[in-house]
């Protein structure tokens, strides 16, 4: 069966890397000139040459172009291991005549997320327990029929939308000796209806970001969820973790935008009997389907809140000397709620970096300056570039509502030192959002391990948490024998009233360490620890998954576990969806 | 100088150390050449984050290309430089513009996350910060008291306690200083290794200092040698008895100090003022914070227990987050001749300590207007209060309360503690011991005298042991080892007298002071305070054997009737006399098994106690010099322990009819004392040192520890009250552990009763 145009064929491998992040096409590379070069045509970014980068990556991570740690060819079938087999279920799924395969790179595509610890394997290793059994459901019926098969059969279902997950979540647990089937809902990737009087749509839970937004555009509206992973990442996929999204300001974050939910589980179908704006009528339902990462059941369709296109999107940037006065801008930008759509404060480091994808091959610094230049020349001198730190922006709305936020927030940020620093570092900062997801499969190709990690804390935290998270990965970088200075960098990407979304980026060259992946897990497990320590949440969009489920009674109460099991045992008493998410369950 | 240097230019030798391994294997070349050119003085310039030595020296005879320069003395140790120490001084008594010394350009590395900022501006950001704020808020709703009226308060509190950090004082207090430092003493000397750690530590991480604290000059050592290599000055924590002292307070405050109460547990305000004060400095880097973790300085020159509110206070930013971690480097300061000896002496003796004022330490200066020796200043190892915490605390406890609420969890408490006991073990470990030291244990236990060649022979003896346990002792090189003691006892003449080759401990004429003394007269007080001189630089050394000593005891005791000395019991006698010596030596109660192993292996492996093959101790071959010298330095801690329990008991007895006397604390010492006295004037008890006021009150905090005594509050005064039983417990236990003089039953109980009438008139 054919797939529509803008959805992920069948086939997901013919598209996408099968060992690494996005599209086939793109990447970055060392060219002829020993470049580093972003290949493909499908980003701004495309086809460029970064002169910088090479040094950069070579200064800051310690990385020696000759030391290359390729990954190892595509696996075969010989790699994989073997489908086990319900063959009565099996029997049944094929007199139904459901799409599904068990060809082994089908199942080994949805075997993963994007952990380090995932993409790893792939490159040189093994996965112990991989889907049995990928199946493809067109709409809900789909879905409720082929639960109830795996009921019968008692087998295993875990849910696979985009397949971006960087907690763990689609993993097959080892343990798991029933057939697994993946559910993958890419083709569950239909608007079913627009309500333009209520602004509301109807959308089928597999469908992809960017799709949504693009098939939305054609008639005029969007629904504003930009997620990092919008290219690739579902809806349903959100739902499941709470996911957020870069221009929550205006739009919301997942739970702010559903309106009306299904899910399907082992009991049969969950939602609501009307499409309201808010409702009493006790604890909210909607509330455990949101992050339940998989483990209760599986969204199929969701009512969304869309709205039209606005007139101007405008980027912009702001340049603070230091990253203390960044966060107090920030600070008081939400104390006065005028965020803009978005506003991000990346870090030095970020910066530096940002700075290093640039094109041209001048000194980045003197590029970056020749952007602020119409501005406030004179005034730059007073920064120093190796503390610099950049506010990113984005505003959204006419074109007089545009020129007052912009007002507002420059205003504000005068206020702390800080200075506009130009439409296009604006521009770069989101685009460099898409691309710095590819970097780490170049980084990996030069023994470099990175992940990226985030968390939420109250205001009066955030600058102690980033400070000490850094000391503290340095620190057990230094104590774990390795021998290069890790890369670590952190931006504030949320303000909230009470508190902000801050995001790590972390890495470092491994040569030398015998178990790279395990002493990165160390480190992270002991950054994630200074996190908590420091007021931090175990996330605040990425979710528990299987890696962080360490924390996770701790962060809700025994109490609260409890009832959270509860609702699974009752929705589920056989565990039918057994990804084993948010905590251990029980074994049946 | 100048002249020369440029001179013999060609001369010159850079040394530069840039890496600890650098200093081992440079060490040799700087110890030869130092030989040669010992006339003249190496300059020590240190730049800053590298942290580079160099040592410049221009020859001034040596024309030869030979790599050792011809006219060196090969069993000469340069004096400025040794083992890791380099001498402060000696480029200021080559250099004799002190002048331009202490207008020199200070640069000094800072905190990464350092904002500049003055007192005025450090003062302010306390006032107003929100832990203050809240707090003042607070009082004024629940007291009903005006909200200014309390800011006044708080304004008032923060105005006493800061300190007005301003280099040009420093630049002033650092020249006379400098000038006082080179007539009392001949070297100061720190380990290099010690400056560079401080060097890069404070740029990474607030850093807090704790001297060991023997002297006064501790407070202010510190700053000089931070000012003299470009480290950033300390704020000092000072005890409040300072401030009000005329002109020093002042000056103290204008050089980094601020001073705290002794007690302000229950002044909420206060206790928010200073924890805000102090933390906020840590989270700024202003200053590293300095402060003696002892509470006050040593009187007995042993180390004290920990005082844990000023750490609990600073380590609280940790737990709560405010700072990726605190680094503390202990630091041992190390005096050849404390300046206060006799005064030490004497307050041990119950002479009232004189109130801090500037005449009397004036005085006390022009009175001692002669040679201390050298000091040296040993910065430890950090201690990284992250790597301490790993495992023992849960710091999101704090995610529920925002962080300007005073609140420690009790695993954090216990952490505290734990991290103060390491600290000062660590400045223990650390001391550097003197020549002195080693000559005062042993006159001590050779009270009738002793030849010089059999002291001699005694001291070598004595120093391998000591060597062996891991004491470090500064032995001068170049001299015959009857010189250095010779030499030693020459300038420690005062205590005691060499005639005819023989060495005893001198009888000295005491000021005034002592005679005026209330409560005890006569002479045997006078050769009392010259024993307690000993006393105190033989407690100098005496944790280098502690372990060593109570095992030592326990087998000589043991020996007198028994052939064999089963493991169990030996560990029981030997935790109960570590319990009971609690507050005199500073030891790991929580691991005295390990302890007891550790010292049975030394004394095993020294040959001195023989073990079967089950674990016991073989008595008769265990008797050795080494054992008998352990136990008998020992003695008088059993003694004076025993003599206030016999005291209790026989005043108890007094009383009778199962009544319990009670009696103040300070009242039941003095008359414990008084007892000691009498007994030895009848020649019963022969040893001065049991008259140790300070050993005598630790014992009563003991005897509560065992339940022997407990304390009464009446009318808001507190009283010991004794159960007989126990102290007879601890009685036999004693006798367990020595053998304690014999006295006639008579005599002790003819002098409780007199010595507690005494006391009570």
């Amino acid at each position: 069966m054919a797939s529509k145009k803008g959805s992920f064929p069948l086939k997901r491998q013919e598209l996408l890397k099968w060992n690494g992040w996005g599209y086939k096409d793109s990447m970055f590379s060392l060219n002829k000139n020993g470049n580093i070069t972003f290949t493909g045509s499908r980003y701004q970014l495309s086809g460029t040459e970064m002169p910088s980068l090479k040094q950069w990556i070579q200064d800051t991570i310690g990385v020696d172009l000759d030391f290359k740690t390729p990954s190892q060819p595509e696996l075969t079938a010989k790699d994989i291991p073997i489908a086990k087999h319900n063959e009565p279920f099996l029997s049944e799924l094929r007199n139904e005549r459901f799409v599904h395969s068990d060809d082994p790179q089908d199942r080994l595509f949805r075997a993963h997320g994007h952990t380090l610890h995932e993409i790893f394997l792939l490159r040189e290793g093994r996965f112990k327990r991989i889907p049995d059994l990928v199946v493809w459901p067109y709409n809900q019926s789909d879905v409720e029929r082929i639960v109830k098969l795996a009921c019968k059969h008692n087998v295993a279902i875990i849910p696979f939308g985009g397949g971006t997950t960087v907690s763990g979540a689609v993993q097959c647990p080892d343990h798991e000796t029933r057939m697994i089937v993946s559910l993958d809902t890419s083709q569950m990737n239909e608007i079913l209806w627009v309500d333009e009087k209520n602004l509301t749509a109807r959308v089928q839970s597999g469908i992809i970001g960017q799709e949504l937004e693009r098939q939305l555009a054609e008639k005029g509206y969007c629904t504003g969820h930009e997620p990092d992973s919008m290219e690739f990442s579902s809806l349903g996929g959100w739902v499941a973790t709470r996911a957020s999204g870069m221009k929550k300001n205006v739009y919301g974050n997942i739970e702010d935008l559903l309106v009306h939910v299904t899910m399907v589980t082992a009991r049969g179908v969950i939602e609501k009997s009307c499409q309201v704006p808010r409702i009493s009528t006790g604890p909210d339902i909607h509330h455990f389907i949101m992050g339940s990462e998989g483990i209760y059941g599986v969204v199929t369709e969701v009512t969304l809140k869309i709205r039209p296109i606005p007139a101007i999107r405008k980027y912009g940037s702001i340049v603070f000397p230091d990253f203390e006065p960044g966060v107090a801008c920030m600070r008081e930008v939400a104390k006065q709620k005028c965020a803009p759509a978005s506003i991000r404060l990346v870090d030095n480091e970020q910066f530096l970096f940002g700075q290093a994808l640039k094109s041209e091959s001048s000194s980045f610094m003197q590029s970056f300056i020749d952007g602020v230049k119409k501005f406030y020349v004179t005034r730059v001198k007073g920064f120093d570039p190796y503390k610099i730190c950049v506010a990113t922006l984005v505003f959204e709305g006419t074109a007089e509502e545009v020129a007052i936020q912009e007002k507002r927030i420059y205003d504000i940020a005068s206020n702390y030192g800080g200075m506009p620093g130009g439409e296009e570092n604006g521009r770069r900062g989101y685009m460099l959002t898409y691309v710095i997801a590819y970097i780490r499969d170049l980084a990996l190709d030069y023994s470099v391990v990175a992940e990226s990690f985030e968390t939420s804390v109250p205001w009066d935290r955030v600058l102690d948490l980033c400070r000490n998270t850094k000391d503290r990965i340095y620190r057990e970088c230094k104590e774990r024998g390795i021998h290069f200075s890790p890369y670590v960098s952190c931006r504030v990407t949320q303000t909230y009233d009470a508190g902000a979304c801050v995001y790590f980026y972390f890495g470092f060259n491994y040569r030398g360490v015998p178990n790279p992946v395990d002493v990165y897990e160390q480190v992270e497990n002991s950054a994630r620890e200074e996190v908590l320590a420091n007021g931090g949440s175990l996330s605040h969009h990425h979710g528990v998954g299987k890696i962080r489920q360490k924390w996770y009674t701790e962060t809700v109460s025994t109490v609260g576990k409890g009832a959270v099991e509860a609702v699974k045992s009752y929705l589920d008493p056989q565990n039918i969806f057994a990804a084993g998410n948010l905590f251990q369950q029980a074994k049946l | 100088m100048g002249l020369q240097e440029s001179f013999f230019n060609g001369f010159n030798y850079i040394i530069r150390i840039l890496t600890e391994e650098h200093i081992v294997c440079s060490n040799i070349f700087v110890k030869v050449s130092f030989g040669i050119f010992g006339s003249v003085c190496p300059t020590v310039t240190i730049k800053d984050s590298k942290f580079n030595i160099s040592i410049n020296m221009a020859s001034s005879t040596d024309h030869s290309d030979a790599w050792i320069r011809s006219n060196v003395e090969p069993a000469t140790v340069d004096e400025t430089f040794k083992d890791g120490y380099i001498d402060m001084l000696a480029p200021r008594r080559k250099q004799f513009n002190d002048l331009a010394w202490v207008m020199k350009k200070v640069r000094t590395p800072i905190y990464k996350y350092k904002h500049e900022r003055g007192y005025e501006q450090l003062n302010r950001d306390v006032l107003h910060s929100d832990r203050v704020s809240h707090t003042i808020e607070k009082i004024s709703r629940e007291t009903k008291r005006p909200l200014e009226n309390v800011v006044k308060e708080a304004e008032q509190i923060l105005l006493e306690m800061a300190h007005r950090f301003s280099m040009t004082s420093v630049r002033i207090l650092g020249y006379s200083l400098i000038k006082i430092l080179k007539r009392l003493h001949d070297h100061i000397y720190v380990n290099v290794q010690g400056l560079s750690q401080i060097n890069e530590l404070v740029q990474e991480y607030p850093v807090l200092l704790v001297p060991s604290h023997r002297s006064y000059f501790d407070f202010l050592i510190f700053s000089i040698l931070c000012f003299n290599y470009d480290l950033p000055l300390p704020a000092i924590v000072a005890a409040q008895d300072f401030k009000d002292m005329f002109l020093i307070g002042a000056m103290l405050r204008n050089s980094g100090a601020f001073y705290i109460k002794r007690s302000f547990r229950s002044d909420r305000l206060y206790w928010s003022i200073f924890t805000e004060y102090v933390q906020t400095q840590l989270y700024n880097g202003d200053h590293p914070i300095e402060f003696f973790v002892e509470g006050t300085r040593s009187r007995t020159q042993k180390s004290y227990a920990p005082k844990l509110g000023m750490l609990a206070g600073s380590l609280e930013a940790y737990f709560k987050g405010l700072v990726p971690d605190i680094m503390i480097v202990p630091i041992s300061i190390s005096y050849d001749r404390v300046l206060e000896e006799n005064l030490f002496a004497q307050e041990l003796l119950g002479i009232p300590k004189p109130k801090e004022s500037t005449s009397k330490l004036f005085k006390v200066f022009s009175i001692l207007n002669e040679n201390y020796g050298s000091i040296h200043i040993n910065i430890c190892p950090p201690i990284s209060v992250r790597q301490m915490s790993t495992g023992k605390i849960h710091r999101p406890l704090h995610n529920l309360e925002p962080r300007f609420l005073i609140n420690i969890t009790e695993r954090e408490e216990a952490l505290v503690e734990d991290i103060g006991y390491a600290i000062v073990w660590q400045q223990q470990k650390n001391m550097v011991l003197s020549v002195w030291c080693l000559i005062a244990t042993v006159l001590l236990q050779n009270q009738q005298g002793i030849a010089v060649s059999q002291l001699t022979e005694t001291i070598r003896w004595l120093k391998s042991h000591a060597n062996s346990v891991g004491a470090y002792i500064d032995w001068p090189g170049g001299m015959t080892d009857e010189e250095v003691i010779l030499s030693c006892i020459t300038s420690h003449r005062h205590y005691v007298d060499l005639k005819d080759d023989y060495v005893t401990i001198a009888a000295v004429e005491h000021g005034d002071r002592l005679a005026k003394s209330k409560h005890i007269a006569g002479d045997a007080l006078a050769d009392a305070a010259t024993h307690m001189v000993l006393v105190i630089y033989r407690n100098q050394l005496i944790h280098v054997f502690v372990p060593y000593s109570i095992l030592s005891m326990i087998i000589l005791r043991a020996s007198k009737t028994l052939q064999i000395l089963p493991r169990g019991e030996t560990l029981r006698l030997f935790t109960f006399a570590v319990k009971l010596f609690a507050k005199e030596f500073v030891l790991d109660h929580k691991s005295v098994a390990q302890i007891f192993d550790n010292a049975l292996q030394v004394l095993t492996h020294t040959g001195d106690v023989i073990v079967d093959y089950e674990g016991s101790i073989m008595l008769t071959e265990s008797v050795t010099r080494f054992t008998t010298f352990l136990s008998n330095m020992l003695m008088p801690f059993v003694c004076g322990y025993w003599m206030l329990c016999e005291y209790i008991v026989h005043t108890t007895i007094d009383i009778g009819m199962g009544k319990e006397t009670v009696v103040r604390p300070k009242e039941l010492v003095r008359s414990a004392q008084y007892f000691v006295l009498s007994l030895i004037k009848e020649g019963l008890l022969a040893d001065f040192e049991l008259l140790n006021l300070d050993m005598l009150s630790n014992a009563v905090v003991s005897l509560k520890h065992f339940n022997a005594v407990y304390y009464e509050t009446r009318n808001e005064e507190r009283f010991v009250a004794a159960r007989i039983p126990v102290v007879r417990e601890i009685i036999r236990d004693l006798h367990c552990l020595s053998e304690l003089p014999n006295i006639p039953e008579e005599n002790l109980r003819q002098s409780a009763s007199t010595s507690s009438l005494k006391a009570k008139l």
